[in-house]
Order: C-alpha cells, then sequence, then structure tokens
C-alpha cells in the first residue's frame, strides 16, 4: 500500500481514488505532480501499484474536466425536448379541436359541385399525367412535318416558358392545352412549354380538368389568394 | 342599389355559386356598392334566414360566405347521400394538418421533425383532398417545397380564416419565445429562418 502525502490529502493512494469516485474530494484540487514526485519507489510491485492508481488518478482527472460540457448540452437537449413536446402538445389540442370541428361540419352540408345549371353538361374532372401525356404525344405527331429546320438556336428555359404561360393565363384566365401546345413556333418551345405546365401543376399555380366528353384539358389559374398569414 | 334589392341579388349569386363567395367577389356584380355596403346586406340576409327560420343559414366560411344546411336536417341529407361514404381525418393527419396551418409556409421535413415521423404518406392524402397546397420552395439546399393551406382547408373545417384556429396564438406564443422563428414570409422571403428546426437525437 503506498501512502500519500500531500497538502490536500493524506493516506493510501486507492482511499484518495475511493474519495474521488465518491465526490469527497474534489479532483481539481489533487495535484499529481505532488503525487508522483512524492515516492521512492521501493519494488517493482509497489511501483507496478502505484503506476495503475496513478492511472486512474489521472483518468478522474480527465473525466473532471470533461463532463462540464456534456452536461451543459444535455441540459440543452432537455430544453430542446421539452419545447419540442410542448409545440407538439399545442398541436395536438390543435389536431383535437380541428377533429371537433370536423365532424361538426360532416353536418352541414354546401352546395354540390357542379350543379349550377350552365356547366351542367360540361363534366369535368381534374386531368391525370397520363391525359396530359397522351395530349402532348398527340401534338408532338402533328407538328413536325411543316416544321422549317431552324438552324439558329434560340434557347429557351422553362423558367421563361412558365413567365410567358403565368402572363397568357393571366390575361385569358384558362386554355386549352393542346391548342396552346400547337401554337408554339418549335419542337422545342412545344417541349418546354410541356414541361413549364408539369411544372406549374407541380407547384401548384395551375389547376388542369379534363373535359371527359370533348377529351379537351383545360388549364387555368388555380385560386390563389392569399392565405399566409 | 336599394339594399332590400342587393340582398335579393346576394342571395341569388350564394345559391347559385358551388363555392363560398369573397366579399370581393360579391362587388365585381355589384360594383354600385362598396364593399362596407355588400358585408352590411349580407349580414342582414343572415339575419333574415335567423329569424324566418329558415332550413338554411348563411355561413361565413373560407374568407366568404356560403348558403348551408342546418345541422339538425343532416340526418335527412345523408339518408339522401347514403351511397356517398365521406372518409374523415386520420389522427396523424389531422396533427399534421394542424402544424401545416400554424407553421405555414412549412416543408417536410419540418414537419417530419416535430412529428418525429415520416410525414410523406400523410401530405399526399392531404394535398389530394385539396387540404395543403404547395406555396413554392425553400431557398435552402435541396430547395424542399412549402405547404401552406387552403381555402378548401378552412371549408372543410367550417372555418372563417386562420385565425379562428383556437390554439394557433397560444402555439406561436410558444414559438415565439427562444429559438424558434415564427416570422413567415411568403415567397422566400424567410429564407433559413426555420433552420433552426432539428430535432434533437
Amino acid at each position: 500500500m503506498f501512502s500519500i502525502v500531500s497538502k490536500t490529502f493524506e493516506g493510501p493512494f486507492e482511499i484518495l481514488l475511493d474519495l474521488i469516485k465518491e465526490d469527497e474530494i474534489d479532483s481539481e484540487k489533487i495535484s499529481v505532480s505532488e503525487i508522483i514526485e512524492a515516492p521512492k519507489l521501493i519494488n517493482i510491485d509497489e511501483g507496478s501499484e502505484f503506476i495503475v492508481d496513478a492511472a486512474n488518478l489521472l483518468y478522474l482527472k480527465s473525466q473532471a474536466l470533461l463532463p462540464k460540457e456534456e452536461e451543459k448540452a444535455e441540459t440543452q437537449v432537455e430544453v430542446d425536448a421539452k419545447k419540442l413536446l410542448e409545440i407538439y402538445n399545442k398541436m395536438k389540442e390543435l389536431a383535437f379541436d380541428l377533429e371537433k370541428k370536423e365532424l361538426k361540419q360532416k353536418d352541414v352540408f354546401y352546395r354540390e359541385q357542379d350543379m349550377t345549371a350552365v356547366y351542367a353538361e360540361e363534366t369535368f374532372k381534374e386531368a391525370t399525367l397520363y391525359d396530359l401525356l397522351v395530349a402532348f404525344k398527340s401534338v408532338l405527331t402533328y407538328i413536325p412535318k411543316d416544321e422549317v429546320l431552324s438552324l439558329s438556336r434560340e434557347g429557351i428555359t422553362v423558367r421563361q416558358k412558365i413567365n410567358e404561360i403565368l402572363d397568357h393565363i393571366n390575361s385569358v384566365e384558362q386554355f386549352e392545352f393542346t391548342a396552346f401546345l400547337k401554337e408554339q413556333k418549335t419542337r422545342e418551345h412545344i417541349i418546354t412549354a410541356f414541361l413549364a405546365i408539369l411544372e406549374m401543376i407541380k407547384l401548384g399555380l395551375i389547376a388542369c380538368r379534363h373535359n371527359a366528353a370533348s377529351n379537351d384539358i383545360f388549364i387555368s389559374r388555380k385560386d390563389n389568394g392569399d392565405y399566409v398569414r | 342599389m336599394e339594399i332590400t334589392f342587393a340582398k335579393a341579388v346576394i342571395e341569388c349569386l350564394l345559391f347559385v355559386s358551388d363555392e363560398p363567395l369573397e366579399i370581393s367577389r360579391l362587388k365585381l356584380v355589384l360594383d354600385d356598392m362598396s364593399e362596407a355596403e355588400i358585408r352590411k346586406a349580407v349580414t342582414e340576409l343572415q339575419l333574415d334566414y335567423e329569424t324566418a327560420g329558415r332550413p338554411l343559414c348563411i355561413t361565413e366560411v373560407a374568407e366568404g360566405f356560403s348558403i348551408v344546411t342546418r345541422e339538425q336536417y343532416a340526418s335527412f341529407i345523408k339518408k339522401l347521400f347514403k351511397t356517398r361514404i365521406t372518409h374523415r381525418l386520420s389522427k396523424a393527419a389531422l396533427e399534421t394538418l394542424a402544424i401545416v396551418a400554424c407553421k405555414q409556409p412549412i416543408t417536410k421535413l419540418e414537419i417530419e421533425s416535430l412529428r418525429g415521423v415520416s410525414a410523406d404518406g400523410v401530405l399526399d392524402t392531404l394535398y389530394e383532398r385539396e387540404l395543403i397546397r404547395i406555396l413554392g420552395r425553400k431557398e435552402v439546399i435541396g430547395r424542399p417545397l412549402l405547404y401552406g393551406t387552403t381555402k378548401e382547408f378552412l371549408q372543410y373545417f367550417g372555418l372563417k380564416d386562420l385565425t379562428e384556429l383556437p390554439k394557433l396564438e397560444e402555439i406561436n406564443e410558444v414559438l415565439g419565445n427562444g429559438t424558434w422563428q415564427t416570422k413567415n414570409g411568403v415567397n422566400g422571403e424567410n429564407t433559413g429562418v426555420q433552420g433552426s428546426f432539428e430535432q434533437p437525437r
């Protein structure tokens, strides 16, 4: 057993380690150099024991350096988690409120759509991607014959096309899909217009209605009123 | 225009319209009246329906007005429509909607970080039912889509507008203090403010 004599502690090394482990002694108050310099090693057993104890002491001391940051991070996470939970619970309450409202609204009936006499003969359904593709294909087979091979590439981007379509739709309110594609000057324009329309549908800027009877696809501006707070 | 006549016109317009009519839309028709006058006429009409004890009433919903049936007759209407099945929204869908309603514009990732589960399927369903819509893209890495609620959302829950959601303010209060920003610009003005949305794991 190895005894230590230092400013803060006198006694066997192992007891010192135990005390540190149990937080009886603040490891910061123990000077490693004091302890290491003190001993006069007599035999190899004592020496190895000392090295083990010293290593343990170093371990404890190094650990004492680390946890502070960790603890801080943990409390941070705790606060965030608490906040998330709070928000989540509020959302849950809101969801519950919505559910009650939903149930109540199930008893309130609005006018049926498509009952207005004027449009009665036209039944529309939302156009699917397939409808659009079929229409697009029909236009592509229709055009090429009289297309003049143009050498100068007048590049047009989808973005430009989107702006063009937006302008167009603002002035005419709605247009027919195939007719619009056929109006395009070149094959490149047709393809760009098609891509632009797809992108706009994806962005929810426009709506596509497919008249099942006449097979026309109408593109109209989606009622994009500003509901955002 | 004389108010009784204006009321009659408004009643006709509300009758033929299959979606709530905003005051501004009514004004397009009644162009010689001011919005305040139109609102007054609508309110009077509402009162007329109320005092006459009609089975229909004029309700303010989705930022507009609509003629709807009264709740006590629902069972009969349901009998007429008995072949129609209306699916109610799932708990997950309602929660997701609540989050979108409060925090719009919001990305999928932000929704998922609040709910802790994938929002893919739910968002698809909500989008299909037109309860949410895409507002644009957030100008951050990956340019994720931003979602917001629709007019159909308001109508589905019988809300006049978003401010009518009872818990909304409380939630924003919680969100307001601390790192959680609620400053929501529309088209990408809010770049990055919601970046602090990572969920601690």
